[in-house]
């Protein structure tokens, strides 16, 4: 359908003809030293000619009447300029891209920034690239106001390589990613390479309404790079870099003695003979005696320090009058610290756009990325790095990880065969692949008329296809016959596994917009009309097999032991409609509207109508300002209030009645029948959940632009949240539940900002800004909560209170002696302080009645699986003739961590602990002797319990988090011109950079990255990079 | 010529709003077909999906200790699967430690809400299903495929409202749809709870009605003549033993309308209806005891293991390997020196049967099954002077009712002919103290005289994924190599109905109502067991109810004998000092004495077992579950149960 109407454009009559043509011409200079700036591009944006700089900076080019001529030029201000009846234009530049005649891509087109009503963050690709990310959230953080990121904030993320950080814009949620105009997934935005990205942008309130459905929890919008009218430049870059974990608690596991020693004590503490001898255990205590030897098994599973990382990257830009484009290839490549493990990406971008007759541009972007994930197929749950790091606990450090320590038998005498560190190899646990191919092309047509009307319709199509497959090998393991100096089988892994996944998504969206702009005296007008509609499709299928041998990858038939297929799809349709109005680049106003439908909800309630507005008031350019407060040379008040729809609670054909089929699965008669189950009632109350943005903000900039800061106070709400009517009581004995509707709201209000300082004495120049991002989610109303008493309510209501707060114990001491115990008048463990021994933890009776039962939990912590409610970031850079120093900083507080499971209970599922947790332990002086003196530690004594009073939730097990990370430290040296010349290069860069070299926070007791979140510790903290790189321009 | 320049552009524009308008229109974009949905005039016409429907009913059906069930399981939850099993008297749990597991050996009572079930969303659709059959017109529904779709519904609602019956006492009967008017009063919607006896009548009632339309003869798997009868047996069996045994309380369970509490006067009835349907199917000749294997113990395992020619077998959930339908059941109970993979939180060794089931196997002879000559554990001179020095770890449970060694896995057994190492240590004599001291090891150890120290199998005190009373799960496993691995799992059939207890639910019946012919029913089960004829010349309560804990022993009867009988609350009193609520373990020791006539010989330590920290504790409060409150909000007139 698309390509009917992209013809329909092309063939549009050829109507440009009878326009009158002139030239305009003038000089380009640097604001700062006056002297003209040679190869600075200029365009004419109705004609889409294009000329460039001379050595003197001067220009010619053709032009229609009222023409608006763009001036660019790298690390310079842009500016637009609406041409009058002159024919000479002369354009001082000024220098430094945060300024406010910078264009800032916002929803549907690009604006100067000093007309910008709406709360938008951007960022450009020269801050970008400073990173050694491999992700692009990854190279985001900390740098912008009003984003909040944490490796991450679910139980099953973590910071392995090709894994990318978790971006909130004011936490409201996942955002809505737009590349090049088209909404696209966050692998999509992830795994693009950060050297085509031109700009980032960032829409955080009603500005991101006008992209309307999945827009509500702001948007980010990706430009990738485009050519220029100028010479073919060509662009390589690469640099080679060591990783390292930053930390991990697990990392010196107890030895043998120090295991044994305490399990020994956990006998003793409850009441049990201890059962290990004193002359065995003094054997473990000297380690020398053959049987005898302890293992730090953390070491062979994290087994690949300074692990490899590196990248390369070309690309090729230039133009022509008509054409431009921008080709590149990259590859990034990251080792894990653990050997057989790699994440591999190739980036293929082409961008390429021409005019074809006057007025009448088409263009393509064309991107391909092939991303890899290779892995040793370790057995047990299914993502084989937790069960690496499973290993190194699970693993006794009595278990030698070879028989005999002969690396050529897996040792079968161990505890636990399958997380024994020695069998995570390619060779012996077998491989798994996993790989995405992603295609996507834009291709659009833009028209331009003589009397500044816009015609444009894009066509997008993406095929993403992921290859999952994955051999889990049987192997055996052995055991040393010392008698006759043989290896004998021993046990081994018995359950081999094939599995081959494929998914295809295939996505679709067409666009046509219309959009016009003019200026009339002091007014300037601009207005853009558009219709778009996407859908997609995915399909999923799976294979199992259980290959008889290990060398064969191929499925048989007779072997498979699983198959299923899933499908799903998605579509929805929207008409966007947005003016701009400006009084004398003074007062602005922006009206903005969507009508939004969707396949998900019952036809008389899919669609939904999203209204915004805002507005700005430059006060500096009013006379009074400008004459009093000269140092001002921008103050800018901004409102906004806009909404958008969230799709929320409704799965796709819940206002439909029948039956689901596929709903299990049951044998009648030697038979599998499929199920099918009747649904329950249809849902057909239910729609659009609003989300309603306000914002006040401010844009300040002092003393020529060397201090720019803008602020922001906001509150995003959510209404008509799904939820049942259950003032209806139906009985239960009906059968079904009344279907949900549109009933509750929460909100995420905040405050947000940025300072940045700009400045050069002589040779040296330096820029530090700080930003800070405070928002923090509050349920308002909920549909007509009920409590059954007043604790109950205390408990558990949610409605007007902040949510993610987390309820449990408070700690006010440990018990110093069996004294202190038998004299304690309150019943610390619910059982008459019969269990409690010296170090045990002592809780407050919040309530004063002498039992700590549940009635004495209160709010110990922020959410544990957030972002930060307060994340905040520093940026700087200086620079001295050729050398160059970056810092960047980035932090979080307001969340929590809660140890749990390997990070609480000492022998956690029989398994090792860490160093750290069994050491500093009370404990008596002598294992054997129940009447030996009492030994304070930091941790109560050891029991293998976990019910135990001591491991109740509390506020001992759980840390509200604050951090502050040297994100990154760079530092350059561009090779001075007369070098570089002589290779016919433009410019050549040096430069080392270490990334999160240093961080300060509150988990250092427990060696644990302050952003990760799964309570047990075990995921793939944060790398520590140290990286050697280069940029060349030819 | 400006004119035509004009005329030109208002083309171009209405050539590019009609091509958008073109799209605009496209109402049918936001209409997308579902794959996976089936609308009502394609279900109900189709007899093929109708099964589909049966099928997914099937499924739901509350059971309460199978081979399925959800990963955690928590305290409530009427449908729970086998990990249960360890949370009563018949094992107790030997897999991983977390706590989401580990719960049931220190469960300090059962709560209230245990076994709680108000699954009218089944029922629900069971009525939508026969209201739509009913009224379906389609050349495809003849009379006799609906009046036989309609049967077998009748019979999975009876199922169904028994499953409530026997866990939260009379609840209302409801056979049609209820249909909300959306006028936001609902209240003409609110029934109450029927009696307890009213329930069982029309169970009865039910099952009585469709016998000859259920057809499936010979099924296995749907039901059938003799499977409506069997559930008739089992639920009449209930209905009559509740009838009496509730008055012989001292307080007896009632509530005043009768939603729990069964009239005394009414038990010869129920025990007569179920009598009868236990007769129907012994006499119909379709079903004999499984008695293949000359090897009566094997011969037991393999009546539930086997399923081609099992004629014992009246209903069972099915399992298939080859066409993915399979349980991890084998893998996570498989013993330890035996299991192949370890995947997820699962390992081996999850259900250790107690001492208390194995002694309650009696010996060939009829003598009570304690076991003779064991030790204390106490590691004193006192508590070694019983033990017997046995030849060989397995001389202690020579002469067993056979049905021991189909059901458990004993030290010196071998599964799958795979021998198997259960030994916890060795006592080594102390010339000194005159006495033997105890030592033990990791699993797989030597002592230092070159032999076991501690065996593969364990038995360890508290180690997870290996043994913790000295015995492993038999009946069910599947001695399949690959059973065992996550890949392929088991696909051994999970009996829910079976002639063995038929037999036992006759004799009981027939005992109630003081028939002569109790016995006979009852020695029938003896004799496969290795009994002979006519061992029992004479019944008692006791006996008839030792030989359901042996004979169904990890069927899902134990916990609700008990209740219906009413002696839970006596057997599992909370108590320490009570043999019957606490674990026992038996641990297998090899004696170190060269020299000495004993040496080489085994020894065993009876003592309650250390992972098992909690007596179990039933309430009377636990007779009947109780009715949530959300049940209770949204339908005032539903009344409480007793004690909550």
């Amino acid at each position: 359908m698309a390509w009917v109407m992209l013809l329909g454009l092309i063939l549009l009559p050829q109507i440009s003809s009878a326009q009158q043509g002139r030239e305009i011409s003038g000089t380009v200079r640097d604001l700062a030293d006056k002297s003209g700036m040679p190869g600075v591009n200029v365009q004419a944006k109705t004609s889409g000619t294009n000329a460039v700089t001379d050595n003197d900076g001067k220009y010619t080019i053709k032009v229609v009447s009222s023409e608006v001529l763009t001036f660019s030029y790298v690390g310079y201000v842009t500016q637009e300029i609406v041409l009058a009846q002159q024919d000479v234009l002369n354009i001082d530049l000024k220098f430094n891209s945060e300024a406010l005649d910078e264009v800032v891509v916002v929803g549907y087109g690009t604006q100067r920034r000093a007309s910008v009503t709406g709360a938008v963050s951007a960022i450009s690709s020269e801050k970008l690239l400073q990173t050694s990310a491999t992700t692009t959230a990854d190279a985001l953080v900390g740098k912008m106001q009003g984003l909040t990121s944490r490796s991450t904030n679910s139980y099953e993320g973590d910071a392995r390589p090709g894994s990318p950080a978790v971006l909130q814009i004011r936490n409201m949620g996942d955002p809505l990613f737009i590349i090049d105009g088209i909404p696209q997934s966050s692998g999509q935005f992830n795994n693009l390479n950060v050297n085509d990205i031109e700009n980032i942008s960032i829409l955080k309130d009603a500005s991101a309404s006008v992209y309307g459905f999945r827009a509500a929890n702001g948007v980010v919008l990706v430009t990738t790079k485009r050519g220029r009218n100028q010479t073919p430049q060509v662009n390589i870059n690469g640099y080679y870099g060591v990783q390292n974990l930053t930390r991990f608690p697990f990392e010196t596991p107890a030895n043998a003695y120090l295991f044994h020693l305490t399990r020994a004590e956990s006998q003793q503490n409850r009441g049990l003979p201890v059962t290990m001898s004193a002359a065995e255990l003094e054997k473990w205590r000297l380690g020398t005696e053959p049987g005898y030897q302890s293992f730090n098994q953390y070491d062979y599973v994290v087994n690949n320090p300074n692990a490899a990382q590196y990248s390369a990257n070309a690309s090729v830009s230039g133009g022509s009058e008509k054409t431009s484009y921008y080709f590149s290839a990259g590859h990034v490549n990251q080792d894990f610290v653990l050997k057989g493990h790699n994440f591999n990406r190739t980036n293929l971008q082409s961008n390429i756009q021409t005019t074809i007759a006057k007025g009448l541009t088409i263009g393509t972007q064309l991107s391909y990325r092939i991303e890899n994930r290779d892995n040793v197929a370790i057995p047990g749950r299914e993502d084989p790095i937790w069960n690496a790091f499973l290993g190194a606990n699970s693993s006794w450090p009595m278990d030698n990880p070879y028989a005999n320590s002969n690396p050529n038998y897996i040792n079968g005498n161990v505890r636990y065969l399958t997380r024994l560190p020695s069998t995570y190899t390619k060779e012996i646990a077998g491989w798994q692949k996993d790989v995405w191919n992603s295609a996507t092309g834009n291709f659009f047509a833009e028209y331009v008329f003589p009397f500044r009307l816009k015609a444009k319709a894009t066509y997008s199509h993406s095929y993403k296809q992921n290859k999952f497959d994955r051999q889990r090998y049987s192997y055996d393991a052995y055991r040393y016959v010392p008698d006759s100096d043989t290896y004998e089988v021993y046990g081994g892994f018995n359950s081999p596994l094939r599995n081959r996944n494929r998914r295809e998504i295939q996505e679709r969206f067409v666009q046509m917009q219309v959009s016009y702009d003019n200026a009339f005296k002091d007014h300037y007008l601009s207005a853009v009309m558009a219709y778009e509609r996407s859908d997609s499709d995915d399909t999923y299928t799976t294979v199992q097999s259980v290959p008889p041998i290990n060398d064969n990858n191929l499925i048989n038939f007779v072997d498979v032991n699983d198959v299923t297929t899933t499908w799903a799809t998605n579509a929805r349709a929207s008409v966007i409609g947005k003016i701009n109005y400006d009084y004398k680049g003074r007062y602005l106003l922006e009206l903005l509207g969507r009508y939004d439908g969707s396949y998900l909800y019952a036809p008389q309630k899919r669609w939904g109508l999203f209204p915004g507005v805002s507005a700005g008031w430059r006060i500096s350019e009013e006379a009074f300002m400008r004459d009093k407060l000269s140092f001002l040379s921008d103050l800018k008040l901004r409102a906004s209030w806009g909404q958008a729809g969230r799709e929320e609670g409704v799965s796709p054909w819940g206002y439909l009645g029948g039956a689901t089929y596929g709903s299990g699965e049951y044998m009648l008669d030697g038979n599998v029948v499929v199920g099918a189950r009747p649904r329950g009632l249809p849902v057909t109350n239910l729609s659009w959940v609003t989300s309603t943005s306000k914002n006040l903000g401010i844009d300040l900039s002092l003393f020529e632009n060397k201090i720019t800061a803008q602020f922001d106070i906001f509150e995003r709400k959510l209404s008509g949240l799904p939820a049942s009517r259950y003032d209806v009581l139906l009985p239960s004995e009906v059968g079904y539940n009344l279907p949900a509707e549109n009933l509750e709201s929460e909100a995420n209000r905040g405050v947000e900002g940025i300072i940045t300082y700009t400045g050069k004495k002589g040779d040296f120049t330096y820029s530090v800004g700080v930003n800070a991002t405070l928002s923090r989610r509050k349920i308002l109303d909920r549909y007509k909560p009920r409590f059954g008493n007043s604790w109950d309510e205390y408990r558990n209501a949610t409605a007007n209170r902040w949510s993610g707060v987390n309820f449990g114990y408070q700690v006010i001491g440990q018990f110093q002696s069996m004294q202190e115990i038998e004299n304690y008048t309150i019943n610390n463990d619910g059982q008459g302080n019969t269990t409690l021994l010296p170090g045990d933890l002592i809780y407050k009776d919040v309530n004063g009645d002498g039992l700590i039962n549940d009635l004495d939990q209160r709010p110990i912590g922020y959410g544990l699986y957030d972002n930060p409610i307060l994340g905040f970031g520093l940026t700087s850079s200086f620079g001295y003739k050729n050398i160059s120093l970056q810092v960047d900083l980035a932090g979080g507080t307001m969340y929590s961590f809660n140890q749990n499971l390997e990070m609480r209970f000492p022998f956690q599922g029989g398994h090792n602990s860490p160093e750290w947790m069994l050491k500093d332990r009370w404990h008596r002086a002598d294992v054997y002797d129940n009447n030996s003196e009492w030994i304070p530690g930091k941790y109560p004594a050891i029991r293998e319990n976990s019910s135990h009073s001591n491991y109740r939730n509390s506020d001992y097990w759980r840390t509200n988090v604050t951090y502050l990370r040297v994100r990154r430290i760079e530092v350059g040296y561009a090779i001075p011109k007369k070098w570089t010349e002589k290779a016919r290069m433009k410019a050549a860069r040096l430069y080392v950079s270490g990334t999160n070299l240093f961080t300060f926070d509150n988990l250092s007791h427990i060696e644990l990255d302050p952003e990760l979140a799964m309570e047990s510790g075990l995921r793939y903290p944060s790398q520590k990079v140290i990286n050697v790189g280069f940029n060349l321009t030819f | 010529m400006k004119y035509l320049q004009m005329k030109s552009i208002y083309k171009g524009i209405l050539t590019f709003l009609l091509v958008t308008s073109g799209f605009s229109c496209d109402k049918n974009w936001l209409e997308r077909e579902p794959e996976n949905l089936l609308t009502d005039d394609q279900l109900w016409t189709n007899p093929q999906l109708i099964l589909s429907t049966i099928a997914d009913y099937y499924s739901r059906l509350p059971r309460h200790t199978d081979f399925e069930g959800p990963y955690g399981c928590g305290s409530a939850g009427g449908y729970c699967g086998w990990k249960d099993y360890a949370s009563y008297d018949e094992a107790m749990w030997s897999g991983v430690s977390n706590f989401d597991y580990e719960f049931r050996n220190s469960l300090i009572d059962y709560p209230f809400n245990r076994w709680s079930l108000w699954n009218y969303d089944l029922i629900r659709d069971i009525n939508l299903a026969i209201d739509n059959i009913g009224t379906v017109v389609s050349p495809k529904m003849t009379e006799k495929i609906k009046a036989q779709f309609i049967a077998e519904l009748r019979f999975l609602r009876a199922f169904n409202y028994f499953e409530l019956v026997k866990r939260m006492g009379g609840v209302p009967i409801i056979t049609e749809q209820m249909i909300y008017n959306f006028e936001g009063d609902p209240s003409y919607l609110q029934k109450t709870r029927n009696s307890e006896e009213e329930v069982y009548l029309f169970i009865e009632s039910e099952l009585n009605a469709i016998l000859n339309d259920l057809g499936n003869t010979d099924s296995k798997t749907r039901a059938n003549r003799n499977t409506a009868l069997a559930l008739k047996s089992r639920a009449m069996l209930y209905a009559g033993s509740l009838a009496k045994y509730n008055n012989l309380m001292a307080a007896p369970i009632i509530l005043p309308k009768g939603e729990v509490g069964i009239p005394v006067a009414r038990a010869a009835y129920f025990y007569e209806s179920s009598l009868a349907a236990s007769d129907a199917i012994i006499n119909s000749g379709a079903y004999q005891l499984y008695e293949t294997n000359p090897e009566r113990g094997q011969n037991f395992y393999e009546a539930f293991t086997a399923k081609t020619g099992n004629r014992e077998v009246i209903q069972a959930i099915d399992y298939s390997v080859s066409q993915g339908r399979r349980h991890l059941f084998t893998l996570e109970n498989i013993p330890r020196s035996l299991r192949k993979d370890v995947e997820n939180v699962s390992g081996s060794s999850a259900l250790s049967p107690s001492l208390n089931l194995v002694e309650s196997f009696e010996y060939l002879d009829g003598s009570n099954g304690a076991l003779k000559g064991v030790g204390t554990g106490s590691n004193t001179a006192a508590g070694q002077t019983n033990w017997i020095f046995y030849n060989s770890p397995n001389e202690i449970f020579a002469n067993k009712d056979a049905r021991l060694a189909g059901t458990i896995i004993f030290p010196g057994s071998s599964f799958g002919g795979q021998p198997l190492q259960m030994q916890a240590g060795v006592y080594v004599w102390n010339a000194t103290t005159n006495k033997y001291d105890r030592f033990e090891g990791g699993l797989n150890t030597k002592y230092t005289d070159g032999g076991v120290l501690t065996g593969g199998d364990g038995p360890l005190h508290n180690e997870n994924y290996v043994s913790a009373t000295g015995f492993y799960l038999r009946k069910y496993l599947d001695s399949s190599p690959a059973a065992a691995t996550s890949a392929v799992r088991s696909d051994i059939w999970w009996v829910q109905f079976r002639l063995g207890e038929i037999y036992l639910n006759a004799g009981e019946a027939a005992f109630e109502l003081g028939k002569a012919n109790a016995v006979t029913y009852i020695n029938r089960v003896r004799e496969r067991a290795g009994f002979g004829a006519n061992s029992l010349k004479t019944l008692t309560t006791d006996r008839i109810r030792n030989e359901r804990k042996v004979e169904l022993a990890f069927e899902d009867h134990r916990v609700w004998d008990l209740r219906r009988w009413r002696i839970a609350h006596e057997v599992w009193d909370g108590t320490t000092t009570n043999p019957d609520a606490n674990i026992y373990a038996l641990f297998p020791y090899r004696i170190v004495r060269p020299g000495h006539p004993n040496h080489g010989k085994y020894v065993f330590d009876k003592f309650r077992s250390s992972r098992n920290t909690r007596p179990r504790h039933f309430r009377d409060g636990n007779y009947y579950s109780q009715i949530s409150q959300t049940v209770i909000n949204n339908n005032p007139r539903i009344t409480r149960n007793p004690f909550h």
